[in-house]
């Protein structure tokens, strides 16, 4: 969920350079090439998302407590913050 | 014209010429193509090995640059599994890294190879808890290691 919320914010910002990413392919390719500073936060969002949709057997250890500090306040809201510089 | 097919004269192939040349595979039917059929054929061919050839020494570079990055951090097993539309990297790591400071290391990783090669890679992160499910993403048969830090080097 956090992941894809911070799609959207990112989306939103890009759409202001009439600029529009319909694949993950293609807004990696863009953050990567013109928002870099974006990547790090994005990134990690990303992969804790891939991780909780697709670990199997109850394997990904992040709790909710951690989710909450580490992704939502620390990782989403350092890239709303970046996006906003 | 076609010069002489003698072992020690080469055949010659002349875009201006128009005197056909015939192919004759061992086990092919014959066919015919003009010479300057065969000198795009031949271009294309070049250009298909120079690629292959840049993208055998990026991999190689990647491949090499990944495996000190695992060196130098608190990582178990690394391994690259080739899928439909990109390569995917899977590091496995300690549970511990206060702040995700190991994740933005890979994400730093991660673009500074895309800088270097364009190539699209997807990067993973698994925490040592978390290597249970690595089959949920790497299989099939096609995975290569790239690290591991049980193997010992060679003395």
């Amino acid at each position: 969920m956090i992941f894809y919320a911070a799609l959207h914010v990112v989306e939103s910002r890009f759409a202001d350079d009439r600029v529009h990413n319909s694949t993950h392919a293609e807004r990696e390719h863009f953050i990567k090439t013109s928002f870099r500073l974006l990547w790090q936060p994005y990134h990690r969002l990303q992969s804790e998302s891939m991780k909780a949709r697709y670990l199997q057997g109850g394997a990904f250890s992040m709790n909710s407590h951690a989710v909450d500090a580490e992704l939502r306040r620390g990782k989403y809201n350092s890239l709303r913050r970046l996006l906003r510089t | 014209m076609v010069a002489g097919k003698s072992k020690t004269q080469p055949i010659l192939i002349d875009g201006a010429d128009n005197t056909p040349v015939v192919f004759t595979p061992v086990d092919f039917d014959r066919f015919v193509m003009s010479q300057r059929e065969v000198l795009d054929a031949a271009r294309s061919q070049e250009e298909r090995n120079r690629r292959q050839q840049e993208v055998g020494e990026q991999f190689a570079a990647l491949v090499y640059r990944v495996s000190q990055w695992c060196k130098d951090h608190p990582v178990l097993l690394c391994v690259a599994c080739p899928r439909i539309d990109d390569l995917l990297i899977v590091v496995v790591a300690s549970d511990e890294d206060p702040g995700g400071v190991l994740h933005d290391s890979l994400s730093d990783l991660d673009l500074e190879m895309f800088e270097k090669n364009r190539l699209r890679i997807a990067w993973l992160l698994l925490r040592a808890s978390e290597a249970s499910g690595l089959g949920a993403f790497v299989g099939g048969g096609h995975a290569r290691t790239i690290f591991d830090a049980n193997t010992k080097p060679a003395p």
